[in-house]
Formats: C-alpha cells, structure tokens, sequence
C-alpha cells in the first residue's frame, strides 16, 4: 500500500496558480493598482487540503477600509477574470491571511477565496485546497435478497426431530429401561 | 414530562395540514385559461349526434385545446402542447361527429368532443403539420362513420395524407418533392385541392393547386394560377375556402386596391375592385364552412376609423362571382361571424354597442340588438367571434356570439346581454408582482413623511392627520352595527369576498400581471382573483415590442422593464394609469454614506457583481464554475425573509445558530456530456464561495428549480437514466446552514451582531464558511419550480411550494417533513422525539393533503410567488403562467384566526346564560357567607 503511494507520489504533480490582484476605482481618479499585477504564486497538490506559497507580494499602499481589491485568477486561454473582492485592509499586519483555491474534480482552479483571521504564531501566508465535495445521495435501504425458490434465505438449516427431541427420547428409554428392570422380580 | 408528551403529539399533528373542506373554492380560485383563441378554430358544434346542445371547440395561440359550456363559460375539458410556441395549431371538427382532431407540431390527435378523451394519436416524425381539413363528402355522398381527415404536411416528407378517421392510420400519402411552400389543403366532395405557393427563380410567385382524388391520393390535374407576382408571402392571400360547396381562394395586392377570387377548380380569376374613396388597412373573407350551405361569401373591409362590408354570391354552374348587397360603413370598429342553418347563411355584424343579423340573401336585417355596457368590455373593440343564430319565420329570434375582444377577454354575448367573459388574456402572464392595496400603501407614506421631520412637525403632522381621519368617523360608527350583525350571523357569501375595503387580516392583496402582449393587469387575490383593471402597455411606448416584460413593485406603482424598451414604463397599480414622474423620483433607494450597493447578474456564462452606483462595466466579482460547466440558474434569497428566532432549539434545550447570510446565492451548473451538475452557495458581496455540491449522474436537459429562504436551501434534479445508477428518479435536496455544527456554539464570529464579508475580520477560524447539513429524497415526480412561504415575522414553520406538472399541481412540503436532522439507519431517540423529527426514509410520498390546487388542474405554472398576508398564520400565494391560481396557506395551522366553524351566537348565548346565572346566584352566596359569619363554631 505505501508502495503504491510511493509510486504514485510523482504521478500527482503538483499544480501551480497566480493569484493576481487589482483594486476597483472608486472615484474618477486612478486607481491605484490599475491592471491586475502577480499577488502570490501558488504551489498545489490537488489531493492535498494545504498547498504552499511560492511567492507573495502584498499590495502596498494604504490599507485603508474602504478602498477595495480584487482578488482573483485570470484564465490562460481566454484571458477572462474570475474574483473575488475585499477591502484593503485585509492585507495589514494584524491580520493571518489565508488563500482558498477551489479546485474541480480534475484539479483545475476554478475560484479563489480569501480570508483573513486573527494573528496567532505562525507568520506564513495559509494556502487550503478545496474540492468540492459530493452532493448527498438518498440513503436507501438495503434490498431484500431472495433465493431461487423465491424466499429469503433463512441463517440456519431447520434442524430435524431428531436432532430437537433427542433428549426427550433419551429420558424415555432411560425412564423405559429403569421402570423394564422391576419386572423379573 | 405531560408537556413534552403534548408537545410531540402536536408535532406529530403537524403535517396533517390540509386545505379544509369549508376552505376549498373559497379561499382559493382558479382560471383555467386556453389562452387567445384562434378565429378559423373556434366554433360551436355539438358534441355527438343528435345532442341538444352545443358546446364551444376552441384551440388558442398557446396550443391549447378546450370545450368550453356557452351557458356559463365553464371549462367542460381542455388539452394542452408544450410545444414550441411558434408552432402553428389547428383544429376541426366535420359536421355530426363525436370527435374534434387537432394537428399540433407533428402529433395529430382525435379527442372525444364531449369529454376530451384521447380517440387516437398519430405523429408525422420530422414534418410539421401545415393545414387539416375534414372529408365531408365522398362520391357526393355524406359519411355517416366517422369522416377521415386530411392533412397537409412541411418539412422533411413534404406532402398530403389521408388518416383514417376512426384509427388515425394512414390510407394514403401523396408526396411532394417540388420544394413549393405548402399553403394549404381544401376539400370539395370529389376532389382534394391542394395549394402550394411556386417560387421560380426569377419573377413573382404563382400559386398552384393540384387536384387530387379523395379515394387514391393520385394526382389528377394541376394549375397553375397566374397571380401576377402579387403574392410573395402567405400573408399575401385572405382566405382559402374550406368545405364550402365551392372552395374559394382569394388574394389582394399590397395596396388593398384589388380582389381576387378564384373558385377553387377553375381557372377563373375574378377581381374586384375595393372602394377607392377610403385606405383599407385589412381585408378579411368569410364564408360558411358547412358543405350543404349557400355559396355565398362576406368581404370585410376594415380601415382606420371603421369597417363596412360587401356580400357576394357563387354561382356554381356558371363558375361566376358576382356582388350582391353591400353592408353601410360604420365608423366604429366590429366583426363579422358567419353562421348557417340548413342551407341559410347568415352574417352577424357585432360592433361595439350591438349585434345584427343578416341573410346572405338580402340586406335585410334580420334582428338587431343593442349590446348592454359591460366592465369586461369597455373600451375595446371586438376582434374575432363565432356566432349561432336561431332563425324563425324570417326573423332572427335568438344570437349568442362568442367574441374575442381586443381587450383579451373572451365573451359571450346572447342576444344582448353579457353572459360571461373569460380573461383569457391572462394566459401569457411572464411575470407578476405583489402590491399592497391603496389605503395602505397611503398611510404608509404618510408616516414615512413623519420620519423626515422634526419631532414638533411630525406631531403637528399627527394631529392634522387624525382630525383628517375624523370625517370618517361618522360613516365608519354608522358602518358597526351591520358589521356586527354580520359578524356574528354570517353574511352573505357575495359581501364577503367583494368588501375589498373591509380587511382586516390582509388577504386583499393586488398581484399586477404582465402578459407576453404587453397587456398588464392587477387582480386582487382577496376577491377570488377579480381582475381590477387590465390596460395595454403598447399605448404608453407604441414602437416597443413589449413581448418579454419583468416587472418591480414600488411603493404606489409598478415599473415594467422589457428588453425592446429604453428606460421603463412607471404604472400606477390602484387605477393602471402612468405614474406621475414626480412620483416616481422621489422614491430612490436611500443608503446611508458608508453603504454601498452590490448587484449581481448573468454576463457570459459568469455571475458577475457590480457596484451599483457607478455605470462602470468592469466587475467587482466574478464566478464561473469549473471549466466545462454551464449554468443553467441562480436564486438568490428574497428580499423580504424575516427570521423569528436566530437560532433553533434542540431537544436537549441547546441551541444550533442559524447561519444568516441576506446575501447568499446559489448557483447550478451542469455539463451535458458528462451528465454532472453541481450547486455552489456564494456570498453575493464579495463573491466568495462558501460550499459546493457536485451530483453525478443528472439528466441535464432537465430544469433543476432551487430555492433559499431563511438558513436552509434546497434543489430537486432528475436521474439520469444510465446503468449503475444506484436510483433513478428525482431527488429533492434539503441544506440546513449552521454557524457551527456545535450546539451552543456561535463559531468565529461569536455574538457579534455584524460581520462583513469584504472587511477583514480578527476572529479565529474560518469566518465566512457555514457549517452545513444536507439530505436527500426521492420523489416521485418532477418538479418544475419551488419557492417559500413567506409570513409577516417568520415565525409560522414554512412550507416548500413545489410545481409538479405531471401531476398539474403545486404542492405544499412541510419543512418540518423534509428536515435534514432526521436521523438515518436509526430510530430517533428521546430528545430528537422531543423535536418531532421522524426516522429518515429515503422517498417522500406527497401526502394528498399537501396538494394546494386539490380539484384544480392548474396547467402551465410559470413560476409561484408568495407574500405576507396581514396576519402571522397565514401566508398568500399566487402562481401564474398559462393558468392563474391563487391561495392561501397557514402552515401551522391558522393560529391567530376564528375558522369559519366557530358558533359565535352559541358563544353569545353563554356568556348570556352565564350572566344570568351569576345574578341568580349573587344573593344566594351572599346569605351564605353572611349566615357562615354569624354562626358560632
């Protein structure tokens, strides 16, 4: 088993992604980051749930809040975007930053999150892998197995009278042979 | 521990909700519609043979066939097609026979006129049905069996059949590979003419009729009628007689200026000319269609302002077309119809104000009868109709006529009352909305008005309003008595339903209807439906194509959007007049400063969100599923969803918080190759996706309705029929969303009150993902669409409306059924009794007192939408498309009402025995307690 997962190990190559970022001008100035520029370069195993960070340039600027970003993936062969966004401030220091990468069933990226929470040891940037899982399935009982003749089989073969009465039979010879001895006296 | 046991004996009660007995047909209503009907496939005809009444054959635009009671305008049956709206339907019946076929797409079917049973069902495979006629004769001589039907077909096996009239099997096909345009077939009792429009590659059109023998289908002659390169489309010709004695074929030129008339079988061409004092604008050709009658025809010349009309007589044997009488013009639009009687053919003119009868014979009017004003025809003009006339002794004794008004309304006129009318304009609602009655929507403003102004001004506001109000308050003290009255001794059934002003419990609502033609009405759901007003949107944008409306409510008025429409329509929805500009500004949607607006839409196969505020193309956020995938849907939470309690109890007195997300939206992709489909819930304000759900193994070709309310969402789709499949069928998905799967645990945010999606959050843990719970059941039908009920605070349990439409009903799933937390594979223990939550089984088997449309058949469910009513038990329900029906429904029970069984007068009488009792018994105990005093112990 290890064998084969050994094996396999340099089978699923790990994929690579570049989250790009751009902010969206709120006022009729320029924006700040114009046209989207490299954010993080992503490393990923798609059977993993972590993936690492190759490389990570956060935006520079004012983190203020109402000043948003996009975040998001751009597609290789049709050049079109797919984000998400959120507010600057999101890149400060305080915060433990962390990267969604939504794969499909193949392993292709499809759509990126990103979230932050409090600062706890670690200074890393998190990276989870996240498949998308099953959709439920109705539960059903299981069927009724019938056999040839049509009835269900039973665990155990019926035993046979003699094999349930033996011991009823036993007393009465016991009985019969002790009560057979008195008559010859 | 007793109330635990009550408690889970009313949970156990629960799904026996139903519609009551005394409830059904009053709190609920239901047109069953055709849809507009088609004017050369209406007719009366008697349902078999020897029957004494007639009933009214009818297939409308919307493929739709129906007998309708001329009597009551009741519905005796009706069939519906799916098919494709573009498709042209057709119906006829011969004369004497038990059965009505109908020709729709490629299926050709015989129903049985009185009941509307299948007879027979033949389908032509690649070729669309252009025209069906009935044999009437054969050899010159009546069929007394069942008359067999003619057909003409397009498409791949282009050509004529003749099916058998009692099976529907083919006795002969004659094909035609010429490449002419099929036009149309046409009977005479010893030949077939088929019409065919010739188009040769230079010069105009010809038309050509080929002759072909009823009894083999072989070609007999063919002409070729020269028309002088004046037809170049179908539209070109008027008319193209069918069963008469002499089929006629008539044409005009682009003008309108010429006539002509070609007796079908001749070479002969006869032209007329049309006055030359007026514009015609539309010519229009009738003739009887009974095979026995008078070859005489009507030509009805509409124009700008009026129509007037000229009759002409065939004479057969001479193969001649001569003018005979010509009708006045009348400076107000009408219809001709025609009827016969015998051999007689008589014209009925039916305009505005009154009927006339007319002998084809002579101008002599025959009975004249002025039409009584009627709601349900004001203001609009007759389009089409179909008319019976009783004739004695030389004057017409009797008429009803069914007429399509340019209104939309179906009615019938007998002699000159209104009989009734059918709104069958409804037929084509796309899109509805709800809107609250107008004293409401009025104090409601008023109040808002307070809320801008300072306390002293609003008070003063208060005052002056109040001493407004007090005019009232005479008519409404003179008003109690008979309220009480009736309250207590019930009124009338009539008073009940039409006191729109009287609701208290907010059952009147308005739901303002948009059709496909641009007409737009608003029906009050209180009142059984009653249509308020009905107006034509075309009147306010006149180049608009209004064929695809959607409509919003605002307070006070609707606003009516249409692709083909710049800007959008503002109409008032208490009078269905144009809102007034002003109005309408003043209404903007206020945020405050540091708010923003997010709006999301369907651009290229991705969901895209934009800041609402700025016109700018470039997306906030943007989705698109996994590469493959194609989504078919989206739904997003309603607006209106309050939520009574944030979180839910369970049986151990834990509490499991609601994940409450207003933004949420959930979106279904599918592949078609691969037979996948997947469901992602996203954040619509900052574009994150919170959960995903894949399925194998779905019939993508199929809808997959879903809906969101409160913390749970669920979808339905259809199992694809492949091997391996462990079910097939369709299965009903149920997610309940959590904060955390931990009772009494908030998750990261804690008891924060606001949180954001976009803003960073310095909690720990995963903020934005729910915890969620699914399931799933097999059902047995499909379900085209679902939705929520809705109640004024949320604290009704909710139902799941589904629209099934194998089975022509919506059906109300109690939440409670259909709850993921059921526990599977084993009983539920005492604290999830405690809950009410039953033992999973993997199928749901719809409870027929789930049904809400009970009797009814309501066919062609657009969508369902659902409101609030004025009290907390009871929600309302309006569901619309080709059919209208309206309810309403108390999940749990109508709570917080008097149900009409409650004896109110056997209440009075023993609070009246009681008072009486107390005054006899007063002076007794008193003695006694004086007695007890003064006795020494």
């Amino acid at each position: 088993m290890l064998l084969a997962k050994l094996l396999l190990l340099p089978v699923a190559l790990a994929s690579s992604v570049t989250v790009y970022v751009s902010s969206v001008s709120i006022s009729d100035k320029s924006a700040i980051i114009p046209s989207p520029i490299p954010l993080a370069q992503i490393e990923y195993d798609a059977d993993q749930s972590v993936g690492t960070i190759a490389s990570y340039t956060p935006p520079t600027g004012s983190y203020s809040s109402s000043h948003l970003l996009r975040i998001g993936l751009s597609d290789p062969k049709t050049g079109s975007w797919r984000g998400i966004v959120t507010s600057a401030a999101s890149f400060e220091e305080q915060y433990h930053k962390k990267f969604v990468i939504h794969v499909d069933d193949k392993g292709e990226p499809y759509h990126v999150g990103f979230g932050t929470s409090v600062k706890g040891s670690s200074d890393e940037v998190e990276v989870e892998i996240v498949k998308r899982s099953p959709g439920p399935k109705p539960v059903l009982n299981k069927p009724i197995v019938l056999n040839a003749e049509g009835k269900i089989d039973s665990k155990e073969p019926e035993k046979s009278f003699l094999q349930k009465y033996w011991w009823a039979i036993a007393l009465f010879l016991v009985v019969q042979l002790v009560a057979g001895g008195g008559d010859g006296k | 521990m007793r109330f635990y046991a009550a408690l889970t004996l009313a949970a156990c009660l629960a799904p026996a909700a139903a519609i009551f007995e005394d409830d059904a047909y009053h709190i609920d209503f239901h047109y069953a519609l055709l849809g507009r009907p088609k004017h050369e496939a209406t007719f009366f005809q008697k349902p078999y043979a020897g029957s004494k009444a007639s009933l009214l054959y009818s297939i409308s635009h919307s493929q739709t066939i129906g007998a309708i009671n001329p009597k009551d305008g009741a519905l005796v049956w009706r069939q519906h097609f799916s098919a494709e709206p573009h498709v042209q339907g057709h119906l006829r019946s011969g004369s004497e026979q038990d059965t009505v076929i109908s020709a729709v797409g490629d299926r050709i079917a015989a129903w049985s006129a009185s009941d509307g049973r299948l007879v027979w069902e033949t389908t032509t495979p690649g070729a669309v049905v252009e025209d069906l006629e009935i044999l009437e004769q054969e050899d010159g001589m009546t069929v007394n069996e069942a008359k067999d039907a003619i057909v003409l077909l397009s498409g791949t096996s282009q050509g004529v059949k003749r099916l058998d009239g009692k099976t529907g099997q083919t006795k002969w096909t004659f094909e035609d590979t010429s490449g002419d345009a099929p036009f149309q077939v046409s009977t005479s009792p010893t030949t077939v003419y088929y019409l065919s429009i010739h188009s040769p590659m230079l010069g105009g059109s010809k038309l050509k009729v080929t002759y072909l023998s009823p009894i083999t289908g072989k070609k007999i002659d063919q002409v070729t009628l020269s028309s002088d390169a004046e037809i170049t489309a179908r539209s070109h010709i008027l008319f193209a007689g069918a069963n008469t004695a002499a089929p006629l074929l008539a044409w005009t030129d682009k003008a309108n200026k010429v006539l002509k008339v070609n007796i079908i079988g001749t070479k002969n061409v006869a032209s007329f000319n049309t006055p030359a004092d007026v514009i015609v604008e539309n010519i229009v050709l009738h003739a009887p269609n009974h095979v026995n009658s008078r070859s005489h025809f009507l030509v009805e010349y509409q124009t700008a302002v009026g129509h007037y009309a000229e009759v002409y007589h065939v004479d057969l044997k001479k193969t001649t077309i001569s003018k005979s009488y010509s009708l006045p013009e009348l400076r107000s639009k009408g219809t001709f119809t025609t009827s016969t009687s015998d051999a007689n053919v008589y014209f009925t003119r039916i305009t505005e104000d009154d009927v006339t009868v007319y002998s084809s014979e002579s101008y002599g009017v025959l009975g004249r009868w002025s039409l009584k004003h009627s709601l349900a025809t004001a203001g609009a003009y007759p389009v089409h109709g179909a008319s019976e006339v009783v004739v004695k002794s030389g004057t017409a004794s009797a008429v009803r006529s069914a007429v399509y008004y340019s209104n939309g309304q179906w009615v019938l006129h007998r002699n000159d009352e209104l009989a009734w009318s059918r709104p069958e304009f409804l037929s084509g609602s796309v899109s509805a909305v709800w809107a609250g009655l107008p004293e409401e929507e009025a104090l409601a403003q008023a109040l808002e008005e307070e809320s801008h102004r300072n306390l002293a001004s609003a008070y003063v506001h208060r005052l002056q309003k109040h001493i407004q109000d007090l005019q009232y308050l005479p008519a409404w003290l003179q008003s109690i008595p008979t309220r009480l009255l009736g309250s207590v001794f019930g009124k009338s059934k009539g008073a009940a339903i039409d006191d729109i002003k009287l609701d208290t419990f907010g059952f009147h609502k308005l739901v303002v209807v948009a059709t496909e033609d641009g007409r737009l009405a608003a029906l009050d759901v209180g009142s059984r439906g009653k249509v308020l007003w009905n107006v034509d949107l075309h009147q306010f944008a006149p180049d608009a194509n209004l064929n695809s409306p959607s409509l919003k409510a605002h307070r006070g008025y609707v606003e009516v959007k249409d692709p083909s429409l710049t800007g959008s329509i503002y109409i008032n929805y208490t009078t269905g007049s144009r809102a007034s500009v002003a109005n309408v500004k003043e209404q903007v949607l206020a945020l405050s400063e540091p708010q923003k607006l997010v709006s999301f839409t369907l651009v290229d196969g991705s969901l895209k969100g934009f800041l609402e505020s700025r016109s700018s193309s470039e997306p906030l956020w943007s989705f698109s599923p996994a590469p493959g995938e194609r989504i078919v849907a989206y739904t997003a939470r309603p607006l209106q969803d309050p939520v009574a309690s944030i979180g839910k109890v369970l049986g151990d007195r834990s509490v499991l918080y609601k994940y409450l997300n207003p933004n949420i939206v959930l979106v279904s992709a599918v592949i078609d190759s691969a037979h996948t489909a997947a469901v992602y819930l996203l954040d619509s304000a900052s574009g994150q996706l919170l959960h995903t759900m894949s399925h194998s193994d779905v019939d993508t070709s199929r809808p997959i309705p879903s809906t969101i309310s409160e913390h749970w969402f669920s979808y339905s789709f259809t199992t694809a029929a492949t091997a391996g499949a462990s079910s097939r069928g369709y299965q009903l998905i149920v997610s309940d969303l959590y904060e955390s799967p931990l009772p009494d645990d908030r998750g990261p945010l804690g008891a924060t009150s606001n949180s954001s999606t976009v803003q960073p959050s310095s909690s720990t843990g995963d903020v934005i993902k729910p915890y969620i719970l699914s399931q799933s059941y097999q059902i047995p039908a499909e379900i085209s669409h679902m939705t929520v009920t809705q109640t004024r605070q949320g604290i009704t349990n909710r139902e799941l409306l589904v629209t099934v439409p194998s089975l022509n009903s919506i059906i109300g799933i109690p939440r409670h059924d259909i709850d993921p937390r059921r526990p599977i594979g084993r009983d539920p223990n005492a604290q999830e009794k405690e809950e009410g939550l039953a033992h999973y089984t993997p199928s749901i088997q719809w409870d027929p007192k789930w049904h809400l449309t009970h009797k009814y058949e309501v066919i062609g469910v657009k969508d369902v939408i659902s409101s609030e009513s004025g009290i907390e038990s009871t929600s309302l329900i309006f569901a619309y498309g080709l059919d209208i029906f309206g309810t309403r429904v108390a999940p749990s029970f109508a709570f917080d009402i008097l149900g009409k069984g409650f004896n109110k007068i056997s209440m009075l009488i023993t609070v009246a025995a009681l008072f009486v009792g107390v005054i006899f018994v007063a002076p007794l105990v008193r003695r006694k307690q004086i007695n007890s005093l003064w006795t020494i112990p």
